[in-house]
């Protein structure tokens, strides 16, 4: 077997470079057979599998150069194997098999005609039986199929008119190719029952859900409509909170035997002999969990049927467990009938107005049932609001605790901070005010509307108000209050986006996804006014009475809000995509973004541009820049990769002046990149806000930042996920220099640990890595190849200047910073030549590098200080590895070593001691002692130096390998800062619920 | 050599001791059975996402690639607590992970079939190769065909199962397999028409009969 395997590879190895050579002889038939002839010298096997090769080249095509993931995600794109998928049912292309339910499947499909998705809920037993009938059927059943069908349609008509967003629409009813379906709105997203199986619904999630249901039934109850199975299977969560209500009315409408005006059939009779006669569960309609005991009698359904079904569903939703079980149907029917709710279920944390409310709802004599749905709807708006005390309604437990109250208080007191510096700012304009930072956290249940291509929060001109896009409508935020409030009227099914403020803030633009128009509404609420259609904006702002937004490919448009069809502004060329308008206040300028191409780098590479529009000349302000927005204190600020910079404009001149400042680094961008869209708004008075984003688009692991203490204890610092590779701690403990490395770009931030500013990008321009701080920690060292060679530069840490070049390498070398020696005027370096690194040090006062200790190693030395200056420890690896350790030199170097180990490890080179840093006492050092391991050893310095013993230190973070630099890093106070991998986060994962607000930044913009 | 232009620079080893790393690497790897289990229902998940896209309009907006794939999956396999790894196993490793998964699914897919009939995958993009014969070009020939070859030729079937199913570029494969990245591509060709007789037949009367 071997001699035989052994003998194909060399034949093959023959035929191959007899192929090879072929090949490069052209396709000249009789070259090659002339060469064939020649080397194959008889042996036909060879020279026949040389031609088939030859035969096949020309045929290849692309084959294989479709990626094999893609292949499969087509195969993916066919499950299951519904032959429906891909199948056009009048105008709905059939796209996905989404779940089967007990009427037929259920698909997702595009509305050609709408251009949107739909759900088509195919109705086998219709289909099977009254639209096609199979062989067999008998004639009574056909001839009724046409009444069926044509009741179906009237129901769907009346059922069509529900327009709520806690209702999944029905939009109508599709007949054809011998199918029908009813074409329903897609609500992705677990049903209620999955969540339920999941486990334990939160307190503040089930009485948000509890309410939305509550909202949609009421919504129905109104127009008249049951929805008579109301069961957790049947209530769709979709991820950013809302809650849709499916299958409205359809246990009515489905049922075959009601006809108008006849009494409706019993459907609990129906279900007490399902259990006698062998009736498919699925054939069933209603669900015996959730009847009400008037209808497991057997009496006509009404919308307290509804009520008590939303009572079983949200007491299951508390409890964990349905309220009424048994084995069989007329188990549960009988439990329905005669056993007591388990109100001792009921989690101790329910508050007292909600456990009288599921009584009310619960309650098996109708009369006494709570009558209307909308005062459940009430009651969980605000149960607070409602505990006026124990009540006497004895079927209702006692409630021990009310954690919604708390967690209620915590919100108010988060929105205080709000509504104090808003004061500030209003009553002491003339000192200036410290930046001021804060988070807005929306409520539970309300969900900004991400992942989006477009906008969704603004700041009105004067900072007062701001708005924003969640739970399919805008909501206000007056910045004095302490909660926004939903803007009625700006509910539309697809959600809305791009809101902005008029100038006078009394008016609100945006724009609906739905029907693709752009309108505005007061932000008191009301109706809103439609004033033009649309395609997917790239962009909106108001211009007097005007609204300018990008056409993408067309160029910028304006429109009258008194209504006249809009009007191209400013056109674009070829691949141009036009972004981001605004009016200069002198209405001749616009302010806009323009990219080029298909990439999805193409807004990291667009440009921002003012266009004269009398002349139509036009000037390119910025590059690698998008989203710009001019303010009337002379600033532009927009965004620039993952970052939102401000920059002073000469409105005169037109163009941008002095060094951007960066005002945040990490903010959200539009999905997909499709937009130029980045998530943040400022206000002409100096409030900015904005929704934090990746700091770069995930490419591999993204790190958070620690902060350990001995013990391992952890804490996040409040610095977005970044592809960050190493940290540096300034001496005097109040900054950290961060290298990120998103393999298309080395950047180093610097964070200030007090807060007060967010992270800053500190380097511009060539690939910057390894960061040191200078002694008096004003300054950061760093390597750049920023001009094409690596070598040490260094600048201000607050950005304040350019980097100025501190060493120059030779062709064949690399300089990589190493440690500062404490309170003076060198450093320590590494040169990187060939296989080796040396280490080195270099006086700034002499501007000049001389070797420090005859130190060698084959891995980054990772050289620091002792605290007081007087010695180093580093690692070193001799070649290959052979032997790996910790040393110490004292400083100046005297030419003593003191080895804490070096030789061979035991096993793999990384089971030896790598990476020490001192503590800030200089008593101890840590280190690496091997993979997965944290040490430290006591240290002693007098009357010689010596090593002590080695204890275990818990943590909680990486440290890499011995070839990596080190990533952690020690603080003045003795706690560890250092990298911890998140989960793969993509942008679209990060939270949907958080707004941060930067009040007064105006000062940052200046101070350089 | 440290410092070199790839991307990795300071903190990337000279390529001998980023061999030792393996060792290293290889025992937290022991047998990918483990590391397979966790992936394929990463990988599958991502797949449905991935196909979802297809069907829609954004597919174009669609960033995620192959190999973003690849890395985003295989990350979440490795030690959080620690941040490192050998690129050159890590591609090895992904390739034939991501093969035995994609291979997995397409065998879970033809089972699915209604009928048997499970109908081929083609190889190539559906509308770019109208003239392929029919026969034999889904993902479970592919797989038996880079079985034949790697007895033949070990090293043209792992630059396919890297390319293919790890969709790494030629760069990343040379890096994995210590060659030059003009390597890659000859052998990549070679490889395919290997691989396309193989799964195809062509030539095969022509051969007997000469």
């Amino acid at each position: 077997m071997n001699d035989q395997s052994r003998g194909e590879r060399e034949r093959w190895k023959q035929v191959e470079e007899i192929y090879v050579r072929a090949l490069e002889l052209g396709p000249d038939g009789e070259a090659r057979a002339a060469f064939l002839d020649e080397v194959c010298a008889g042996d036909a096997g060879i020279r026949g599998s040389v031609e088939s090769l030859l035969c096949c080249e020309p045929l290849l095509g692309k084959f294989l150069e479709t990626s094999a993931v893609d292949i499969a995600a087509e195969l993916a794109s066919q499950d299951p194997d519904a032959d429906l998928v891909g199948r056009r049912i009048g105008p709905y292309i059939v796209e996905a098999w989404l779940g089967s339910g007990g009427m037929g499947d259920v698909y997702r499909a595009r509305d050609s005609n709408l251009n949107r998705d739909v759900a088509l809920k195919i109705l086998s037993a219709l289909s099977a039986i009254d639209c096609a009938p199979p062989m067999g059927t008998r004639s009574s059943e056909v001839s009724s199929r046409g009444t069926r069908i044509a009741r179906l349609k009237q129901e769907a008509q009346v059922l069509a008119s529900l327009n709520h967003p806690n209702i999944a629409a029905i939009y109508g009813f599709e007949e054809s190719q011998q199918i029908c379906a009813l074409v329903l709105e897609l609500a992705e997203g677990p049903t209620l029952a999955d969540r339920i199986a999941q486990g334990t619904i939160a307190m503040e999630e089930a009485l948000s859900i509890a309410r939305q249901i509550a909202e949609a039934l009421d919504a129905a109850h109104e127009q008249g409509v049951i929805h008579r199975d109301l069961k957790p299977s049947n209530i769709a969560l979709r991820p950013d909170g809302t809650v849709k209500v499916l299958d409205f009315g359809l246990a009515t409408a489905l049922e075959p035997e009601s006809l108008p005006g006849q009494e409706k059939v019993i459907q609990a009779n129906r279900q007490v002999q399902a259990v006698q006669s062998p009736v498919p569960a699925a054939a069933m309609l209603g669900t015996p969990a959730y009847v009400s005991p008037e209808q497991a009698k057997g009496r006509r359904a009404d919308k307290r049927d509804d009520v008590w079904a939303f009572g079983a569903v949200f007491y299951e939703m508390l409890s964990g467990k349905r309220a009424f079980k048994g084995e069989h149907t007329s188990e549960i029917l009988d439990s329905v009938l005669h056993q007591d709710v388990d109100w001792a279920a009921l989690p101790p944390s329910t508050p007292r107005t909600v456990s009288r409310l599921l009584a009310r709802c619960l309650d098996r004599d109708v009369r006494r049932r709570l009558r209307d749905i909308g005062e459940a709807r009430i009651v969980l708006e605000d149960p607070d609001a409602f505990d006026d005390g124990p009540s006497g309604l004895a079927a209702a437990p006692s409630p021990r605790a009310n954690r919604v109250r708390l967690l209620g208080l915590a919100a108010i007191a988060g929105v205080a901070v709000v509504a104090a510096a808003t004061w500030l700012m209003v009553t002491r304009p003339a000192t200036p005010l410290p930046v001021t930072r804060f988070i807005n956290t929306l409520p539970e249940g309300r969900s900004l509307t991400l992942p989006t291509p477009r906008h969704i929060v603004a700041l009105s001109a004067d900072g007062s108000q701001m708005v924003y896009a969640a739970n399919d409508r805008l909501y206000l935020q007056a910045m004095a209050e302490l909660d926004a409030e939903p803007i009625r009227g700006s509910e539309f099914p697809q959600g809305v986006s791009e809101p902005v403020f008029s100038l006078d803030g009394q008016s609100i633009a945006f724009w609906s996804e739905a029907d693709q128009t752009i309108r505005t509404i007061n932000v008191a609420g009301g109706p809103s006014v439609i004033i033009c259609r649309a395609e997917n904006p790239y962009g909106l702002s108001w211009a007097n009475d005007a609204l300018v937004f990008g056409a993408g490919r067309m160029g910028i448009m304006r429109v009258s809000v008194n209504g006249s069809p809009p009007e191209l502004l400013a056109g674009v060329e070829g691949d141009e995509l036009a972004h981001g308008p605004q009016l200069l206040p002198d209405g001749r300028h616009l302010l806009f973004t323009i990219a080029t191409g298909a990439g999805t780098d193409r807004w990291e590479k667009a440009r921002v541009v003012v266009q004269t529009l009398p002349t139509g000349e036009r000037k390119t302000i910025l590059e690698n820049a998008r989203d710009a927005r001019y303010l009337s204190t002379g600033h532009i600020v927009y965004a620039a990769h993952d970052s939102v910079f401000a920059v002073n404009f000469d409105e005169q001149r037109l163009e941008v002046s002095g060094a951007p400042v960066s005002m945040i680094a990490g903010v959200r961008r539009s999905q997909g990149r499709v937009t130029g869209a980045a998530q943040f708004s400022v206000s002409d008075t100096g409030s900015l806000v904005f929704i934090p984003g990746a700091v770069t688009f995930p490419e591999g692991a993204y790190q958070k930042i620690v902060v350990s203490d001995r013990t391992g204890r952890v804490e996040t610092l409040p610095v977005p996920p970044g592809p960050y590779t190493e940290l540096r701690v300034s001496p005097d403990g109040k900054r950290v220099a961060i290298a990120a490395d998103d393999h298309k770009e080395a950047i180093i931030y610097v964070y200030d640990r007090s807060g007060a500013t967010a992270m800053q990008r500190l380097t511009f321009g060539g690939n910057n890595r390894a960061p040191m701080w200078s002694a008096d920690s004003t300054r950061v060292a760093f390597q750049s190849d920023r001009d094409g060679d690596r070598a040490i530069f260094w600048q201000r840490a607050d950005g304040g200047d350019s980097a100025e070049r501190l060493t120059r390498p030779s062709a064949d070398e690399a300089h990589i910073p190493e440690s500062w020696v404490p309170g003076g005027d060198e450093f320590l370096f590494s040169i990187a030549k060939g296989d080796e690194l040396s280490l080195w040090t270099f006086s700034l006062e002499k501007k000049q590098a001389k070797p420090f200790g005859e130190v060698h190693s084959s891995i980054p030395p990772a050289a620091t200080f002792s605290p007081d200056g007087r010695w180093v420890a580093y690692t070193s690896a001799g070649p290959g590895m052979a032997s790996i350790g910790i040393s110490v030199q004292p400083f100046p170097p005297t030419g003593a070593k003191y080895p804490l180990f070096v030789g061979r490890p035991a096993g793999a080179p990384t089971n030896a001691p790598h990476k020490p840093v001192w503590s800030p006492d200089g008593k101890e050092i840590f280190y690496v002692p091997r993979i997965g391991g944290f040490e430290a050893v006591r240290v002693t310095t007098r009357p010689s130096f010596a090593f002590g013993n080695a204890v275990t230190v818990p943590k909680a973070f990486g440290v890499g390998p011995p070839d990596f630099r080190r990533m952690y890093e020690i603080t003045p106070e003795g706690k560890f800062l250092a990298l911890v991998s998140t989960e793969p986060t993509t942008p679209e994962e990060f939270g949907t619920s958080k707004i941060h607000v930067i009040l007064n930044w105006l000062p940052l913009a200046n101070h350089r | 050599m440290i410092l070199h232009k790839n991307r990795h620079t300071i903190k990337r080893m000279p390529t001998s001791a980023s061999h030792r790393i393996t060792g290293l690497l290889q025992a937290w790897s022991q047998g990918d059975d483990a590391a397979l289990a966790e992936l394929t229902p990463l990988v599958y998940a991502e797949l449905r996402k991935l196909a979802r896209g297809y069907m829609r309009r954004e597919r174009r907006d669609t960033t995620l690639q192959t190999t973003g794939l690849v890395n985003e999956c295989y990350l979440r396999l490795v030690d959080t607590r620690v941040a490192w790894q050998n690129r050159a196993h890590f591609f090895a490793l992904s390739g034939r992970l991501m093969r035995r998964i994609l291979v997995d699914f397409a065998r879970s897919r033809q089972y699915a079939k209604r009928g048997g009939g499970a109908p081929h995958v083609m190889l190539s993009s559906k509308n770019e190769q109208p003239s392929m014969p029919e026969p034999g070009r889904d993902l479970l020939a592919l797989d038996d065909a880079l079985s034949a070859l790697a007895t033949v030729d070990e090293r043209k079937s792992r630059i396919v199962e890297l390319r293919f199913f790890g969709g790494f570029s030629n760069d990343d494969i040379a890096e994995a397999l210590g060659v030059s990245a003009k390597t890659v591509m000859r052998e990549w060709q070679v490889a395919r028409v290997w691989l396309f007789r193989e799964l195809t037949n062509t030539g095969r009367e022509e051969a007997t009969q000469g």
